[in-house]
């Protein structure tokens, strides 16, 4: 849509789009105020209706990365795409939604023109959404020959056929790397499925099966809202249906400017930086955050940020604005309905041509996992900062918390029911949250979530066991991962899986963290760790299925260095990014999460929580020595406080001794 | 009024330390360039960190003068200057 004027046809005037008319822009915007009890109601009826058609999408998708983990998005638009009220596991794309709308207003108006019972499907990362993977259908909701609103439905479809199969290729060099790009086609018109339409997909993809269940899934989703929808104009008449649309959107912008207001004025900035881009040896990129509060209006400029990178660690400008959403929404106006009204007091500056906005055809499909993350990083903590200046937000300050993976993710081959598929591994949203403040939580929540999927589940192992050719030898919370402070960030999981009967499987690795620490803290904590069980690696162990099936499980990475020094075998660490490579049954892919970050300094935390760190195995007696200055009696499992206070003081002489003012400015 | 875990701006619009009440600059100031801090190597940390030859960033910790609490560990490139990380309309 680039910088054209929407609509095109100007504000003031109202259009025949086939199935009916769309008011004009100005007219749509104009509604007569609900009274407080009616808009109560209407705007929590509206949400219900659409977690709902979210709830149907989840129940009938049988992707463990929809059904089990919940990447899946449901909103309501009025008549022109702004998005009116969302139900979403994945804060990233209500925004990027929008644009879809837009182009399908603009492009199909006039032919094929825009009927009831039409769906469309858009998976244009430059239009909306963040990356190939993300797959939206909407549908127009029409009453009396006009139309009133969309219903849009979007869920993570983990296989694009894209060069490598799971939908997020390491070795993307292009956007026209990353599969297929649907661009707004009539899955159904009329009400009718268009299968040629559908067969353009479908053979495109290495997955048929899992594209077909998330493809209905939506429509079930987008069918049932829709008769909810009917139901609630019949009851209440069309008028009142428009109106708690738009203020929904006006409500949700008066308190989020509000909000800003009780807030000081000033700047924030924040930098969070990446380590990898296309190999063969690291390469340093940054995210910089300039925020600017004003009055009501809060700007947030990524000017300083790296150029794009030349691998799909790269974000198109809805992917920013998506990154950007997960913390505003989840940090800043948590409590405010999440519609389009709620960023309206944003300005987003994002220079072209860096990795926040990048331009066409440039890779992206990295961009949740890694800008996006840090993004959302910077984003959370010039948050965090400026809640300190009302002490009414104090118990809201959270630390960021999209700290670094560094996974074996994407996976695809035979299954072990014998036809091709491709996938992702969802455990990585099991992450710590970031830690509050006295006032507020305090220590951040032990595998709580990923900040961008904040409703999401951990998908079982036991479904990811069923539906993919992978067991797992663990899946547990890892020491050392939560980050370390006077309030501790959350733990995160470690996971190891081993390929099982399948006849030919790869694995993907993306990730960060071996060249440079990615996490975040706050006031004084340090950093979040990937634990004591990295690097990230691929294991061979000789003749482990066989000796599997005698009784043998390596629990950890201890007992694997012990079968490699028995029986056979090698660790290879892998880098941050690795393509898809083959693996077999005698190898484990192991993989890491960080933790949360944390606030404070850890000098602050009280020995007895540091002690029950310990013993829950969230801190290495290591951790408690060293950055804590706890020393834990090994005998009594309890705190030594002679010993305890001698080495605080150690740890404060060091820093007297080694601490010296900054005097570049006077060189 | 409260800016930071650790720091608070007086009355007189100095940035203070809430737990020790040292007056460390103006408000107006970048307070990291009027306190002490260290360069420290990621791989001191327990944990998985990036070793010493792997490290491509830093921490910068940054301590109160007077009671030596660590007010900010920032990651960052070697010998950057401090990032002006909080810089209020006062």
């Amino acid at each position: 849509m680039g910088e054209k004027k929407f609509p095109s046809w100007g504000d003031d005037a109202e259009r025949d789009i086939g199935g009916g008319k769309i008011s004009s822009l100005n007219n749509i915007k104009q509604y007569e105020k609900l009274n407080p009890v009616e808009f109560d109601i209407l705007s929590h009826r509206l949400y219900s209706i659409i977690n709902e058609g979210r709830q149907a999408v989840m129940r009938v998708s049988g992707s463990p990365v929809v059904a089990e983990g919940g990447e899946a998005l449901f909103a309501v638009y009025d008549a022109y795409g702004s998005t009116a009220s969302l139900a979403c596991g994945l804060l990233l794309h209500v925004i990027g939604t929008e644009g879809f709308i837009r182009e399908i207003l603009e492009l199909q108006w006039d032919a094929p023109g825009i009927f009831d019972g039409d769906i469309f499907m858009y998976n244009e990362p430059f239009i909306g959404g963040i990356h190939a993977c993300d797959q939206w259908t909407g549908t127009p909701i029409f009453h009396e020959g006009e139309l009133i609103g969309w219903l849009g439905a979007l869920t993570h479809t983990a296989e694009t056929g894209a060069i490598e199969p799971g939908g997020m290729p390491p070795s993307s060099r292009s956007l026209l790397h990353e599969g297929y790009r649907v661009q707004g086609i009539k899955i159904m018109e009329k009400g009718k499925l268009n299968k040629a339409a559908l067969n353009s997909v479908l053979r495109s993809t290495r997955d048929p099966a899992y594209y077909t269940l998330d493809l209905r899934a939506r429509i079930a989703g987008l069918n049932v809202a829709k008769q909810r929808i009917k139901q609630l104009i019949v009851r209440y008449g069309v008028d009142k249906i428009k109106a708690v649309m738009q203020q929904n959107m006006d409500h949700s912008e008066e308190l989020a400017r509000a909000k800003l207001r009780s807030l000081s004025d000033g700047t924030w900035r924040a930098v969070n930086y990446g380590d990898w881009d296309i190999g063969p040896g690291p390469k340093l990129w940054k995210i910089m955050l300039t925020a600017t509060k004003v009055r009501d209006q809060l700007t947030l400029d990524f000017t300083g940020s790296s150029e794009a990178n030349k691998g799909p660690v790269n974000c198109m400008i809805w992917g920013t604005w998506g990154s950007i959403f997960v913390a505003i929404a989840s940090q800043l106006f948590w409590e405010i309905p999440g519609n389009a009204g709620m960023v309206r007091p944003l300005k987003l500056v994002a220079p072209e041509g860096s990795l926040t906005n990048v331009r066409f055809l440039t890779p992206c499909a990295m961009c949740p996992p890694l800008p996006g993350r840090h993004i959302s990083n910077v984003v959370t903590t010039i948050i965090a900062k400026m809640l300190y200046t009302n002490k009414e937000y104090w118990r809201d300050i959270n630390a960021p918390w999209c700290s670094m993976s560094w996974m074996g993710s994407f996976w695809g081959g035979i299954t072990q029911h014998g036809y091709v598929s491709a996938g992702m591994f969802g455990d990585g949203w099991a992450r710590g949250t970031g830690a509050g403040i006295d006032e507020g939580r305090g220590d951040g929540c032990d595998t709580g979530a990923l900040q961008m999927t904040i409703e999401s589940c951990i998908p079982d192992v036991e479904m990811n066991e069923l539906m993919y050719p992978f067991f797992y030898l663990w899946r547990r919370e890892e020491m050392d991962t939560a980050a370390p402070g006077r309030w501790r960030g959350g733990a995160s999981v470690s996971l190891a899986v081993v390929p099982h009967n399948t006849s030919s499987v790869t694995i993907a690795f993306r990730g960060g963290g071996k060249y440079a620490e990615e996490g975040q803290s706050l006031d004084g904590a340090y950093p979040p760790s990937l634990g004591g069980s990295g690097p990230a690696a691929i294991i061979r162990l000789k003749n482990l299925k066989k000796e599997m099936a005698k009784g043998e499980k390596p629990d950890s990475v201890e007992d694997f260095e012990n079968y490699i020094n028995a029986k056979g075998g090698r660790f290879r660490y892998v880098n941050p990014f690795e393509a898809s490579q083959r693996v077999t049954e005698n190898d484990v892919i192991l993989s890491l999460n960080a933790g949360g970050g944390g606030v404070g300094d850890p000098l602050d935390r009280e020995p007895e929580r540091v002690l029950a760190d310990v013993q829950r195995c969230i801190f290495s007696r290591e951790m408690a020595r060293e950055v804590f200055g706890v020393i834990i009696d090994s005998k009594l499992q309890a705190v030594d406080e002679k010993a305890t206070k001698l080495q605080r003081e150690k740890i404060k002489a060091r820093r007297r001794k080694r601490g010296k003012v900054w005097d570049g400015d006077k060189k | 009024m409260r800016i930071h875990y650790y720091l608070e701006v007086d009355k007189e619009n100095k940035i203070k330390c809430l737990k020790c009440g040292h007056v460390i600059c103006n408000a107006s100031e970048n307070y990291k360039k009027h306190v002490p801090r260290s360069e420290v190597s990621p791989s001191k940390l327990p944990g998985q960190h990036p070793s010493k030859d792997d490290a491509i960033v830093l921490y910068y910790e940054y301590y109160c003068p007077e009671c030596l609490t660590l007010l900010d560990v920032e990651i960052a490139e070697k010998g950057s200057p401090p990032l002006w990380d909080i810089q209020l309309k006062i």
